[in-house]
């Protein structure tokens, strides 16, 4: 007994507990906003569902940060990134049978979203793709072939289904890792310049009107001439009712009366505003300003690029989701389907998420060991 | 490390994890800005915003204030009445519902969708009515259906209950507010409750004291999701008064007095024009009856085209008030403005007399008397009692017309009485000046001698000819006429009152007026008065009669052969008692074809009969005062018809024929 509890404890040395108190004060929030969004809808259904999948997500962390250690998790991204990519084409391939447009795959009981697994894969294959290195290297974007091709395939594979937003931030998250590796400034000024001026000559001399329309659209779904711009005012109407000390749980009327779109998931943070106020969103900015903290701090202190290059993919994955997500919330960017990673709702992305922070615990727990 | 290939710094480049840090905190602190720009500085407009979004005012309609008579008798009431209506909201299975609802009720289909298609911008709970005013069996139907019909139901509103049939002049009728209208009121009465579909009095008192009678609507203040459903079982607070509660409209106390009114309607029935009672010592209006009648309920149930229609094409003019609207030459009625006019000017005095041939020259031009036959010698105030034609050209000649007009002005006439109700005209009160400006002619002595017994160019409307009998009776007093006595709120508070008010003030010497007066009572007390009929007995009652001609044409014996536009009209015009008045009642009967002592005296007598037998009982015999009217009634009758063989042309051919040859 005493054997076990001692075999416990070195598997759990170097947990960052701080941190976790961060991300389960962050999903507490979530659920505590879910219950109250529910409102007068009384099946409970939606909370339920959300608090299994944090257990499932928490399981999925301590598979990805307990049960394995860093040396492993590298040997499997490859793995992992072959079977998500498989998983992607299966749902476009199923997109392309129902015609139409297709982001869920059912397995057994549960469906899942592939594209946010992919978000989780992207950043392994990135910090995987530079364990080839040997010494000091400064990348070119000839040397960096290899992760083009592996970010490229699982971005188009998601952009066809379509869905711009996640690919966006998959692409996002990989140009984060990268950004963090020395690469020679020459290189990056052609990329940014290159892929800014072809836009402004696409927009300007290429696309047609209808076209430009259609790229409008696809950036923001709600742009119908009825009701442009419907999610942001709402949006900014339950927002700026909130006031100081908000509304009060379940008072929200915006959200309440469904004035607010998607108002559990992509607009979760909405409902937060309303109801709890400005303090309130002072202290969901708090609670991120910490976790992102604290993950900087992970990768600063990791003891080899790979394990740093996860945690800064990790830093990647909550700083794009919380920027857009809030940026949208705030009538500060388009409508596109962001969600606020562990306050909305949603099974697969938090179960993405929490492996995402399972994947910090390893770096972690790498560190503590090799300290000793 | 062994794995040196491994190692951070190989690969990382430290300083950008600072950077990224630095952008990090950046983001936060601009995306905090925005929040407090949002919810701290912008915060109150937002509220407002979103108050906006999810609270829909309901009004209900406030109930009208009722009309009372002078003494406190109902005369127009609300009760409420049923509508159909579909609340879409609570809507299922639509198509067949709509297609029950349009069997159970003979409703065509696209009606109600046209209904339901016209109220698409407004709430989904808000009720559509889609049949107005249901009899008491389509409730029940509706009632014992109302299980299988969701969404559809019977909803009650307050209107007018138009019980009784008669005075729709008076009363006036309701109708939805036009675009014009609603600037008005709204700038009016500052509290914005009129708009499009409002219901306004149109007419009559329901016009003239709209802004007491409308009361404040009330005001429901829902809260809706962003489909326009009603969410009434939810939790959150409205955080305002869910209710605002309306208030029923000020009662309205007329001067009518609701049994002379009654009297006047039943003595007018048949006849077109107007009847008046009026207190002659202040003004108050005690009955007011403008014919021919329309039905205000009719107005209340929605016209159809057709209706209109009927209404417009009438020959009789149904929507004019005939009372104030109604302009006409005032005949013989008139004699009373000459003979006065006669006196005070000097042209004629008590004594003198004229001898009456039938037939009055001047020039080459001839006029007759309306007895052909003549009246033989006549002074001043056997002209009134025989309303002598010729009389009256002689002194008219010699009066000249500026004189009468002068006289005619101190009355009153040919200006606004200042009644305020309907649509009141001023008539005309001709001049030599008057004829320069509006027939660009100059007067000729013939005009005078057709104007000296109220023929020619002079029109008057009944208002001001009671406002004038009143006049001559008070001694002089031209009131303005009245309606209101008071208004009154909820607990019975007095809100306002109207008093009387002096016009004008004719004066005269009182010998002048004697002989004039004396001459009116002749009228009636008279054996052979030509307003005999007018006698109530036990009261000496003076009156003057009209008939007067509305083209000048070969008198035919036949009235039936004249087309109604040409037939005659018939006044009577009467104060009672004779020594100090209390009322005046004025009766003009449009193209009558009889004259006025034969057709508008006896309703002058009827209307008298009423107010005198409420005034003064104990000159009345005792007993059941049904049974005494009709014992009356038949001995008037009785009288009558004795009276009218032995003067038999008199009565036929009426009093007056002023024919200008």
């Amino acid at each position: 007994m005493l054997l076990f509890w001692q075999l416990l404890k070195d598997r759990f040395r170097g947990t960052p507990w701080s941190l976790l108190a961060t991300v389960y004060l962050l999903v507490a929030i979530g659920l505590f906003n879910m219950y109250s969004a529910s409102g007068a809808d009384v099946s409970p259904g939606r909370f339920n569902d959300q608090f299994q999948w944090v257990l499932l997500g928490t399981l999925g962390m301590v598979f990805w940060g307990v049960m394995l250690d860093v040396r492993t998790i590298e040997r499997l991204s490859v793995f992992s990134y072959i079977i998500v990519c498989a998983l992607l084409l299966a749902v476009d391939i199923s997109g392309q049978i129902a015609k139409g447009s297709q982001r869920w795959l059912s397995l057994g009981p549960v469906r899942i979203q592939p594209s946010e697994l992919a978000k989780f894969v992207i950043i392994l294959i990135t910090a995987r793709s530079f364990t080839f290195v040997k010494g000091v290297h400064e990348f070119t974007l000839l040397t960096l072939w290899r992760q083009i091709v592996v970010v490229g395939i699982p971005f188009l594979l998601v952009l066809v289904q379509p869905d711009l937003g996640t690919s966006g931030l998959v692409l996002l998250i990989a140009c984060f890792q990268i950004a963090f590796v020395r690469i020679n400034w020459t290189s990056i000024a052609i990329v940014v310049f290159s892929s800014l001026s072809l836009s402004v000559i696409a927009w300007n001399f290429v696309l047609y009107d209808y076209q430009k329309l259609r790229v409008l659209n696809f950036l923001n779904p709600m742009r119908d001439p009825k009701g442009a711009g419907y999610h942001s005012i709402q949006s900014m109407i339950a927002v700026g009712s909130g006031g100081v000390w908000g509304r009060g749980f379940q008072q929200g009327t915006q959200s309440q009366l469904s004035f607010l779109p998607e108002r559990h998931t992509d607009f979760a943070f909405s409902v937060w505003a309303e109801e709890q106020g400005f303090v309130g969103c002072v202290v969901v900015f708090g609670l991120y300003l910490l976790l992102l903290l604290q993950i900087f701090q992970v990768a600063e202190k990791a003891r080899d690029s790979f394990s740093a290059l996860l945690a800064l993919g990790v830093a990647g994955f909550f700083l794009f989701h919380f920027f857009i997500n809030v940026a949208m919330v705030l009538g500060f960017f388009p409508v596109v389907g962001v969600p606020l990673s562990l306050v909305s709702y949603g099974g697969s992305h938090m179960l993405t998420v929490l492996s995402c922070v399972g994947l910090l615990i390893a770096v972690e727990r790498r560190r503590a060991l090799s300290a000793t | 490390m062994a794995e040196n290939r491994f190692r951070t710094e190989t690969l990382i480049d430290p300083k950008r994890i600072y950077v990224a840090i630095v952008a990090f905190v950046f983001i936060v602190v601009s995306l905090t800005g925005r929040l407090w720009y949002l919810q701290i500085l912008k915060g109150k407009d937002f509220s407002i915003a979103s108050e906006r979004n999810r609270v829909r005012e309901v009004t209900r309609p406030a109930p009208r204030g009722l009309i009372y008579d002078r003494n406190g008798s109902l005369m127009l009431s609300n009760r409420p009445f049923f509508d159909l209506v579909v609340i879409p909201q609570y809507l299922q299975n639509r198509e067949q519902t709509l297609k029950i609802v349009s069997e159970l009720f003979s409703i065509p289909l696209e009606q109600i969708e046209k209904r339901l298609t016209e109220s698409a911008g407004v709430p989904h709970f808000v009720p559509v009515r889609i049949k107005r005013n249901l009899t008491l069996h389509e409730v029940a139907m509706m009632e014992s259906n109302k299980f299988f019909l969701p969404g559809v139901d019977v909803d009650t509103a307050p209107r007018r209950d138009y019980q009784r049939s008669d005075s729709a002049h008076l009363f006036g009728y309701l109708g939805e507010v036009t675009n014009r209208e609603l600037d008005n009121l709204n700038n009016m009465s500052r509290d914005y409750q009129y708009r499009v579909g409002s219901i306004i009095g149109k007419m009559g008192v329901e016009k003239k004291y709209e802004n007491n009678l409308r009361g404040l609507e009330g005001k429901d203040f829902l809260q809706v999701d962003a489909f326009g459903r009603l969410q009434s079982a939810s939790t959150m607070d409205l955080g305002l008064s869910s209710r605002k509660n309306g208030q029923r409209g000020y009662d309205i106390f007329l001067t009518i007095d609701d049994d002379i009114q009654r009297a006047a309607v039943e003595a007018f029935r048949n006849k077109n024009g107007a009847v008046i009672a009026m207190n002659a010592q202040t003004g108050e209006i005690l009955a007011y009856v403008s014919h021919p009648n329309f039905s205000l309920s009719m107005y209340q149930d929605g016209l159809t085209g057709e209706d209109w229609q009927l209404l417009q094409t009438n020959p009789f003019k149904p929507l004019l008030d005939k009372a104030t609207g109604g302009a006409y030459p005032p005949g013989s009625v008139f004699k009373i403005i000459t003979a006065l006019a006669a006196l005070e000017e000097g042209v004629t005095n008590p004594n003198r007399t004229y001898s009456c041939n039938g037939v009055f020259s001047l020039g080459n031009g001839k006029w007759r008397c309306w007895k052909k036959t003549g009246h033989g010698v006549v002074n001043l105030r056997r002209s009134l009692e025989q309303s002598c034609d010729v009389y009256y050209y002689q002194v008219g000649n010699l009066l000249g017309v500026d004189r009468i007009a002068k006289w005619s002005r101190a009355f009153g006439l040919g200006e606004k009485t200042g009644l305020d109700l309907n649509m009141e005209v001023t008539g005309i009160v001709p001049s030599t000046e008057w004829k320069l400006q509006t027939k660009g002619a100059p007067w000729q002595s013939g005009d005078t001698i057709n104007v000296s017994i109220g023929q020619g160019y002079n029109l008057m409307t009944p208002i001001q000819i009671a406002a004038m009998m009143a006049a001559v009776g008070n001694g002089g007093k031209v009131f303005r006429p009245y309606l209101l006595k008071k208004i009154v709120d909820a607990s019975g508070k007095i809100v306002a009152e109207e008093k009387q008010l002096l016009r004008r003030r004719v004066t005269f010497k009182p010998e002048n007026m004697a002989i004039v007066k004396g001459g009116l009572e002749d009228v009636v007390m008279a054996p052979s008065g030509t307003g005999r009929r007018s006698q109530v007995p036990g009261f000496v009652i003076a009156g003057k009669t009209g008939t007067a001609q509305t083209a000048a044409l070969k008198r035919t014996k036949d009235v039936e052969e004249v087309s109604f536009q040409q037939r005659d009209h018939a006044w009577f015009a009467a104060y009672a008692p004779a020594e100090n008045p209390e009322i005046a009642v004025v009766a003009l009967s449009e193209f009558d074809g009889g004259g006025g002592g034969a057709q508008a005296a006896p309703i002058v007598q009827q209307v008298l009969d009423a107010y005198l037998r409420k005034a003064h009982p104990e000159k009345f015999p005792v007993g059941k005062s049904n049974q005494n009217l009709a014992e009356r009634k038949t001995k008037i009758g009785a009288q009558a018809p004795a009276q009218e063989e032995v003067e038999s042309e008199n009565e036929a051919d009426s009093d007056d024929e002023p024919a200008g040859d």
